[in-house]
């Protein structure tokens, strides 16, 4: 009769040591991620975040803490600003038209028709592009005297552009190639996105006597809109990341018409020689994309049909 | 409404070909069932008739009206597909009111015409409900709400039952063909059970290799199966086959299988000797052999109780088809009454079989030979 209390504790006692093991074999496992995530992101993020308190010499070192200076300073910037500005218009022509070219060109791949794999292969090969690459491709694209476009203007009876040196037509080409870029990975998604969707809906919805336009609008939209919100999000995050196509082309001009934030960035760090200044626009551009990005699930989540 | 007629209608996928020179025609307000194996075209047959998929040669008629290049949107039919094919996304609502939003029909219209047929499936509660939160069976039923809402002229139904549980099925089985009954619509639908295609069709039509076999009322085809496959085919337990050496006797014929033999008058001589074969397959259904007096030696392998009745298996005395088999011998299958005293395994029996309950079959060509 009194030996179950014992009983009772005795197992308490063991699971308790069940516990900790799990717990103990859990970050042993995860120990290998938390080493190489703490040295490569967790550290350097930290070490900006500091540095942005500090002014220092053009190597980063002789700080003299100067709170939250910097960080003021950088947001009432002019040229902060007008970078700023300047990515959000970026932004903009670059996210939506990537995603529905990326779309399109995913939805055209799905066709089951006769060699379809090699346009697949195509559409999806920018991928393993360098942006280098793509650059060198714009340049010679873009050229005015030697670029294919500017032969065309010219074959209908057009001025040639000066595409990467006039101000009003630096951030469309640079948003060209990044576009182009983007394509890849998009058109690689949403095509994944797309062999997931049931073919007998569509056969339902042509023999309920949808229109192909009512297809894609009632079926095919909803059904890939977690895709659609993935590629909207990282395409968002991407483009405030920015830096080699601008580096490459036109080094943030004409007249800062392309000065991107990471490219302010860089200037400020390693053209400047401020590394706590440029730090402390790191970490404002930090929050500028968490807040960006959780506004776009507040917003977006809403329309998205993850399946239940 | 309308009927519908296939008329040599094949399909071919590049070298298979999925049906053959299909002749069929379907009356207005029929309940016909497609039945066959997997793979046999039936499904095939189907997609035809909505247009999802194109004839390779023949022509389909419905109403009258030759369809075959008419998209499916304009053939005036409505579909229910096995996975019920419901837009995940949309309530039950949405979804019953899409085929009507499609034809721009207003939407007070359309949901007054919902709200009826929701209401005459039993679905009043569930109309704001997505597809994810319904059970198979309440997914079935918008489906099915789906496809009655716009009143075509004829509703294809591919397996609907087939992912529904044993006891709802037999009660969605019951309501489908009362909504037949009371739409009198042409209703075509495909299964491989047979227990439904015999329970829920006007007539069925047996397909195999897409070939169809025979079509007809479904008692007729229980009772007259064309040939060995449709014998074998309909039927639970099947119909047991046994091949049998034919021998004239003075007033007949003897039908020898192992160490005993049937004898037929010479109705049946006749018939069998004009076929000029000398071995016949005989079909008899297990509910009509008889334990007791018969002329059939065996041996009763096992015995399986359904409650309501029993099914013994039996080992005929005299055949060896399968030497070094566990069990070499021809098989049968005895469907027996559960009050009727059951055999034990291993026990020695008599089998008989009344003549009018024996069917014969030519066992090169399957086809059926009548007296």
């Amino acid at each position: 009769m009194n030996r179950r209390p014992v009983n009772d504790r005795a197992r308490t006692r063991t699971r308790t040591r069940r516990r900790w093991r799990e717990r103990g074999l859990a970050f042993t496992l995860l120990l290998p991620s938390l080493l190489v995530f703490g040295v490569f992101v967790f550290y350097p993020f930290a070490r900006t975040f500091w540095l942005g308190f500090f002014e220092t010499d053009p190597f980063g070192g002789r700080r003299t803490f100067v709170g939250l200076d910097q960080y003021t300073d950088t947001l009432t910037s002019s040229s902060f600003r007008n970078s700023l500005w300047v990515t959000l218009k970026f932004t903009l022509l670059t996210v939506p038209t990537g995603l529905a070219l990326g779309l399109g060109l995913a939805i055209l791949a799905h066709q089951k028709l006769r060699g379809m794999g090699f346009y697949r292969t195509v559409f999806s090969s920018t991928v393993a592009t360098s942006v280098a690459v793509a650059s060198l491709m714009f340049i010679s694209l873009l050229s005015p005297s030697v670029g294919l476009i500017n032969q065309a203007i010219r074959w209908f009876g057009g001025e040639p552009i000066f595409f990467l040196q006039s101000p009003g037509w630096a951030l469309v080409a640079i948003s060209a190639v990044t576009v182009w870029q983007n394509l890849g990975i998009i058109f690689i998604v949403t095509s994944a996105g797309l062999q997931s969707l049931p073919d007998d809906l569509y056969e339902s919805a042509r023999l309920d006597g949808a229109s192909a336009w009512s297809r894609f609008v009632d079926i095919t939209v909803p059904l890939l809109s977690p895709t659609l919100l993935f590629g909207f999000v990282v395409l968002t995050i991407t483009s405030f990341q920015t830096f080699g196509q601008v580096d490459l082309l036109t080094n943030g001009g004409p007249l800062e018409a392309t000065n991107l934030i990471v490219f302010s960035i860089f200037e400020t760090a390693f053209r400047d020689f401020n590394p706590g200044s440029a730090a402390a626009q790191a970490v404002v551009l930090f929050f500028i994309v968490l807040v960006l990005t959780a506004v776009q699930f507040k917003i977006l989540e809403r329309r998205v049909f993850y399946g239940r | 409404m309308a009927g519908v007629s296939f008329n040599g209608t094949s399909k071919h996928f590049d070298d298979v070909v999925a049906l053959d020179q299909l002749d069929l025609e379907i009356p207005d307000g029929e309940f016909l069932v497609l039945v066959g194996p997997s793979g046999c075209g039936k499904s095939t047959a189907l997609r035809i008739i909505a247009g999802l998929e194109e004839a390779t040669e023949g022509t389909l008629h419905i109403g009258g009206v030759d369809v075959t290049d008419v998209e499916p949107q304009h053939r005036d039919l409505a579909m229910v597909f096995q996975s019920y094919a419901l837009y995940p996304h949309k309530t039950v609502r949405q979804n019953i009111e899409f085929p009507l939003k499609s034809r721009k029909v207003p939407p007070a219209d359309r949901r007054a015409e919902a709200e009826t047929a929701a209401t005459m499936l039993g679905l009043g509660e569930l109309m704001d409900r997505r597809p994810g939160q319904l059970s198979g069976g309440q997914r079935q039923r918008v489906a099915l709400a789906r496809a009655l809402v716009r009143r075509p002229e004829v509703f294809l139904m591919d397996e609907p039952l087939s992912n529904l549980d044993a006891k709802t099925r037999v009660q969605t089985r019951a309501e489908l063909s009362e909504l037949h009954a009371t739409l009198g619509a042409t209703f075509i639908y495909v299964t491989h059970d047979q227990v439904e295609a015999m329970t829920m069709g006007t007539r069925i039509a047996v397909l195999d290799q897409g070939r169809l076999q025979q079509v007809g009322a479904p008692d007729d085809v229980y009772d007259r199966p064309a040939n060995l496959f449709v014998a074998g085919f309909i039927g639970s337990p099947p119909m047991n086959i046994v091949e049998a050496a034919v021998e004239r006797i003075d007033g007949g014929i003897r039908l020898a299988i192992g160490t005993g033999a049937f004898d037929l008058p010479e109705s049946w001589g006749a018939a069998v000797s004009a076929t000029g074969i000398e071995r016949v397959a005989i079909g008899i259904r297990p509910e009509h052999l008889r334990i007791g007096d018969g002329p059939i030696d065996g041996v009763v392998r096992t015995v399986e109780s359904l409650g309501h009745e029993r099914h013994i298996v039996c080992e005929l005395a005299g055949t060896d088809h399968r030497p070094g088999d566990l069990v070499p011998g021809d098989l049968v299958i005895v469907r027996q009454s559960a009050d009727d005293p059951a055999p034990r395994m291993g026990e020695a029996i008599h089998l008989g079989a009344e003549a009018r309950h024996l069917h014969l079959f030519d066992p090169d060509s399957g086809e059926r030979i009548d007296p």
